[in-house]
């Protein structure tokens, strides 16, 4: 079994591919690379997610994004 | 990180989508044309950002590279995944956890924090009955 990477290099690793991730992201403004995300049951605004959540008694997920949900992100 | 990474890694992964689906009421807000919903709480998360008078992010970095995924009671007056909310306090974040605060995208990493939310949620819905 393989010894488990100590925090500090599993932290620079994660690190490491942060300039490429956001160079591929929101940077060059890439459609999506798959529509799996709209599998989940978005609210159509704020306002009507906050009604179903409390009807419902569910935590609101807000997710505050520089870009479209189906679109150039 | 962009919302780019969060959709094609956390958001992409069907164990977040079902968990998302069956205990959240998700809403995703484009802020580069919708205003900040106007909740106490989520200005708290803004941390770098700043808002004009129609409460829309009016610096250009937010604009490019803006995600905060924000936690809250349906009443909206708790964070339930609370995280540092300063812009040092971030940066740490970025060093401890692997990402700046309140933008995990990595599957493990994003169902761990929702999660845990759950689990302060019904602590506080548990208090919340039994202080009836």
């Amino acid at each position: 079994m393989a010894a488990e990477a100590p925090a500090t290099i599993t932290a620079m690793k994660r690190l490491s591919l942060l300039p490429a991730l956001a160079l591929a992201g929101c940077l060059t403004h890439l459609p999506p690379v798959s529509q799996k995300h709209l599998d989940i049951h978005w609210a159509a605004s704020f306002d009507a997610a906050q009604v179903r959540a409390v009807a419902e008694r569910k935590p609101l997920l807000v997710c505050l994004v520089a870009g479209e949900i189906a679109g150039p992100c | 990180m962009g919302g780019q990474a969060l959709r094609s890694a956390a958001l992409a992964d069907q164990g977040v989508i079902d968990y998302i689906n069956d205990h959240f009421v998700p809403v995703w807000i484009n802020v580069r044309t919708e205003p900040i919903p106007n909740v106490r709480r989520l200005d708290q998360v803004l941390i770098e950002a700043r808002l004009d008078a129609t409460r829309h992010i009016s610096n250009l970095f937010s604009l490019g590279f803006f995600l905060r995924s924000v936690v809250l009671d349906p009443e909206a007056t708790t964070i339930l995944n609370w995280q540092p909310n300063t812009l040092m306090g971030s940066g740490m974040h970025l060093w401890t956890d692997g990402s700046f605060a309140y933008a995990q995208y990595q599957p493990d990493d994003y169902r761990r924090m929702l999660h845990e939310a759950l689990e302060k949620f019904q602590f506080l819905e548990d208090n919340r009955v039994t202080a009836r």
